[in-house]
């Protein structure tokens, strides 16, 4: 298994590299050494760094929601206007169009922690001997309870499935929605427009008014 | 984690999971004691007592000096921080293109949603605003799409040129692109169908409709579909029968048979075969069928008015004239562009003695669409009205066109026919 993992990765190597970077850049932050901070090599540390203990909870959080974000944030970025040309609307023969989409699966592939970090989180909220304030267990529950799973898929190298699946889905999804949207900013503009030329007339009418009064003071 | 190489050199499967959990969380409880202890001594966020002096990095790997290898090796990578500023300079023209490309997707979507729902008008609607972005326009699916709902309304000449105009011949043979060649090939059967029959036809254009040869032209047409050297559409020569038998005035069972065989050989054709057949019907007063036939053509485009115009025909028919008025308002209410729902309208009101409304009416069909059947009904009106003035103008802007006034119209001016005469016996209506 560790060889479609490795497969997976190397597929996805734009993803694989950023998600190392993010974690790299994380542990620097938050002052926790890192022992192996090789991006891409053929073990189940692929796309990740080795690091020590994080020390608190807020950080071990941080550390494994932050690069998800940051992954997710931009592979639905690129992947979702990609999607639409190469699969929905099948311009297959744009290059650009199919690096995009390439590029926002493999960041969507490598989205979540790697399966250590991510239970080590699990323990330092749901098992831990001093027990986490309650509302922050129930709200972060979600949250920790797909990066614990999206770990065990991505040792699986199953994330690429359910990245390509996003790719397929995801614009059906969205496309009405950004569709209402447009619609809603062209009424909204052309609410603007007709208010604006509505003030313009009123002020015209006003200026003939005026006009009309000079004259007629005058003469 | 620190225990992760001894776990690999001891050989342990890498699915045995309940066990990796337990000695995971073992290594945790362990670090995390040492982590607090070491927490413990100093102050949350900030670096270790001495470590000020010194490098970020260096300050953190005294703070941790069991494991922590030399600072210059876990430097950040000049490749991956470039990777990272273009994967989010592409982000940014994908968020870029998210708001220019998508929403005409999303008009795509919508319009493939309309053809299933059976609103064909609305789809149409659609595409255009799909269209109106050159990438979606172009797109496959929108041209597929698009000329396939041309097809289906009858728009034959329309989805041709939307085709030829993204795809070459060269561009139609590749697979990827096989339904839309599969659609060119279809659509071009019909077009060579037509050119076909009109060459036969061009032999006796110096005949008058009636005076025609029923039999040597059914021979001639039967002969085309019977050419192997070209592929012509066998519903398309069937609706040619049907045209020749209506233009040499067949029995009506006859000319219904004709109708029959082109639904019988392409049931997507009903855009050609069902208004034909609802008229058809009318004509053998088979009032039940023609209500069938409507109830048919709604199932298909229930935006489609003119079958609320032929249903308020038979209600009329029937002297059923409020049921004939509900239902003409109705196809008003549904598609206000139809014709024909305002002229059916406007012949009911003549009927009742609305002389004003049936104007005004007819006056709206005429607008609409200008035709034999909404030319004669407003001159009608006008003559009810005693507006002389329309009527002339009526009749100016027909022989514009090259066309007499209706004979049934002229017989109301001379006073042999009555309005019910026109409108409630023979067929029924003026044109």
């Amino acid at each position: 298994m560790r060889i479609l993992f490795v497969i997976v990765k190397a597929l996805t190597f734009p993803g694989t590299i950023l998600h190392a970077l993010w974690e790299h850049c994380l542990c620097r932050r938050f002052h926790c050494p890192v022992e192996d901070a090789r991006y891409f090599q053929a073990s189940e540390l692929c796309g990740h760094v080795e690091h020590d203990f994080m020390p608190t909870r807020g950080k071990s959080f941080g550390f494994c929601f932050l690069p998800f974000l940051i992954h997710l944030v931009l592979g639905l970025l690129i992947t979702i206007p990609a999607s639409v040309h190469v699969i929905k609307l099948q311009q297959v023969t744009n290059v650009f169009y199919l690096l995009m989409l390439w590029l926002g699966i493999s960041l969507l592939t490598s989205l979540f922690p790697l399966m250590e970090d991510a239970l080590a989180l699990w323990e330092q909220f749901y098992r831990s001997e001093e027990p986490c304030n309650l509302a922050v267990r129930i709200l972060l529950f979600p949250i920790i309870a797909i990066l614990v799973a999206g770990a065990w898929l991505e040792r699986w190298g199953i994330t690429l499935l359910t990245s390509i699946a996003a790719a397929w889905v995801l614009p059906e999804l969205l496309a009405p929605i950004a569709g209402a949207l447009v619609s809603v900013n062209q009424s909204l503009s052309s609410w603007l427009a007709e208010k604006t030329a509505e003030l313009q007339a009123a002020a015209e009418a006003a200026t003939e008014a005026a006009t009309d009064a000079s004259t007629t003071a005058a003469s | 984690m620190g225990d992760r190489k001894e776990r690999e050199a001891s050989g342990l499967p890498a699915d045995d999971l309940d066990e990796e959990l337990n000695r995971i969380r073992d290594a945790f409880l362990e670090e995390m004691s040492a982590a607090k202890q070491a927490a413990q001594e100093q102050p949350e966020g900030e670096p270790p007592a001495g470590a000020q002096e010194a490098p970020p990095i260096q300050a953190e790997l005294e703070y941790w000096p069991e494991s922590a290898p030399p600072a210059q090796k876990h430097k950040v990578r000049g490749s991956a921080v470039a990777l990272a500023v273009i994967v989010i300079l592409v982000a940014l023209v994908g968020a870029a293109d998210f708001v220019i490309g998508v929403p005409s997707f999303a008009s795509v979507l919508q319009a493939e949603q309309f053809v299933k729902d059976k609103k064909l008008h609305s789809a149409l609607d659609a595409y255009y605003d799909a269209s109106q972005n050159a990438s979606a326009a172009a797109a496959r699916r929108t041209v597929l799409g698009q000329a396939r709902l041309y097809r289906d309304m009858g728009y034959v000449e329309n989805a041709q040129s939307l085709i030829q105009q993204y795809y070459t011949t060269d561009d139609l043979e590749k697979f990827p692109n096989r339904a839309l060649g599969e659609l060119a090939q279809e659509l071009d059967a019909v077009t060579d169908t037509i050119s076909a029959v009109e060459e036969v036809f061009s032999e006796y254009s110096d005949l008058e409709d009636g005076d025609l040869p029923y039999a040597e032209l059914i021979g001639k047409i039967d002969a085309l579909s019977g050419q192997t050297d070209a592929s012509y559409d066998k519903a398309i020569l069937e609706y040619y029968k049907y045209m020749l038998a209506s233009m040499t005035e067949q029995e009506g069972a006859v000319r219904i048979g004709f109708l029959q065989a082109i639904e019988k050989q392409n049931p997507g054709y009903s855009w050609l075969y069902l208004p034909a057949m609802a008229s058809e019907y009318l004509l053998e007063k088979d009032y039940d069928k023609v209500l069938d036939v409507c109830g048919r053509m709604r199932e298909i485009n229930v935006e489609d008015a003119s079958p609320y115009g032929t249903e308020a025909s038979v209600y009329r028919l029937q002297k059923q004239y409020d049921k004939a008025l509900d239902t003409a308002e109705k196809g008003i209410a549904l598609d206000d562009t139809s014709s024909e729902p305002y002229r059916q309208k406007a012949i009911v009101l003549l009927l009742q003695g609305d002389q004003e409304g049936a104007l005004e009416n007819a006056q709206s069909a005429y607008d609409l669409a200008l035709n034999y059947a909404t030319s004669y009904t407003l001159a009608l009106c006008y003559l009810v009205n005693d507006n002389q003035d329309g009527y002339d103008e009526v009749v100016s802007t027909l022989e514009y066109y090259g066309v007499e006034m209706g004979q049934k119209v002229l017989d109301y001016q001379a006073g042999k026919l009555t309005v019910e005469d026109i409108f409630l016996s023979g067929e029924g209506d003026i044109a």
